[in-house]
């Protein structure tokens, strides 16, 4: 009885102690063109949620909590490009291929990331590179990837097209701790 | 010293495009909005911001609210209060006075509900 006990709580710790998560993950926007003044911004409240037994990845980030140098440009990413108000989060859904928790070290490993991006109220598939790695008992998450703001329906009026660039890159870098 | 008609209006049209351009740059590198500046548009306990927050929807974002509550965990670059309220702090070095369990007094900006851990997010949080 004692050890069936025992038993049941180690299993109950297995099963409880399979994700790791941060409220504080770093996801930065570039825009810029080699031209003009630098478009770039930083959202320091992402959220990421990692299950270390399936792979699954879950993200949200609230699109006004990015932080512009320029106070004005901020007002307008928000306002007239992002329709913050109307679409607050941006959020991911997918998977890493191939994740194993036992099998990250501290060298970084290079995955495959697949899911559904949303930004401004559309969906898309994407599919990228993620570099993963375990340092004191955090998950290193980083990874890269390239939108373009037709794809999500994201109008850039003539008179500044040229001053944003085509492809906007997202930086995406993350440390997960244990969720208890 | 007097200024012939022309070199008048010259001097005119200069001064003009000073202010014009003073002007516009100032309007364009206009510095962020302090969070002591802010108005504060809710003042109360974490429970019941978190009510008004899951029926009022959109219109509680990028707002500065005065909550108040009890530390459930400390984090590196924040705290939970309530088990319902996370507090992401811009210098955390605020965080080492703080205790679990202590009741404290925070003021920051709402940035949303976050619906993957299911609790209310604030940043650029002080303590008052």
């Amino acid at each position: 009885m004692k050890y069936t006990f025992l038993v049941m709580l180690f299993v109950s710790q297995l099963t409880i102690a399979q994700k790791h998560f941060t409220k504080t993950g770093i996801t930065t926007f570039i825009a810029s063109v080699d031209t003009f003044e630098p478009i770039e911004a930083k959202n320091e409240s992402t959220t990421v949620i990692l299950n270390t037994e399936t792979g699954a990845i879950a993200a949200l980030l609230f699109v006004k909590a990015f932080h512009f140098e320029i106070a004005l440009m901020e007002e307008h990413f928000n306002e007239n490009y992002m329709d913050s108000n109307k679409y607050p989060k941006a959020t991911f859904k997918g998977k890493l291929i191939n994740f194993n928790h036992e099998n990250l070290t501290s060298e970084t490993k290079t995955l495959q990331l697949k899911g559904t991006l949303s930004i401004h109220g559309k969906e898309k598939q994407i599919e990228t590179e993620a570099q993963l790695k375990k340092l004191n008992h955090k998950i290193i998450f980083t990874s890269h990837l390239s939108v373009k703001p037709e794809e999500f329906d994201i109008k850039i009026p003539g008179i500044v097209r040229e001053k944003i660039a085509k492809s906007i890159n997202l930086n995406l870098d993350y440390e997960l701790i244990e969720k208890k | 010293m007097s200024l012939s008609k022309k070199n008048k209006i010259t001097l005119f049209m200069i001064i003009l495009v000073c202010i014009a351009g003073y002007s516009a740059y100032k309007y364009t590198y206009k510095s962020h909005k302090s969070i002591t500046e802010k108005e504060v548009v809710f003042s109360g306990s974490t429970a019941h911001f978190l009510e008004k927050v899951k029926t009022g929807g959109a219109k509680w974002q990028d707002v500065v609210v005065a909550l108040n509550g009890k530390i459930t965990s400390i984090g590196e670059k924040g705290i939970t209060l309530d088990h319902n309220t996370y507090c992401q702090f811009k210098n955390s070095t605020a965080l080492t006075h703080l205790k679990e369990g202590q009741h404290i007094a925070v003021k920051g900006r709402m940035i949303g509900y976050d619906d993957l851990l299911e609790e209310i997010k604030l940043d650029q949080t002080l303590i008052k």
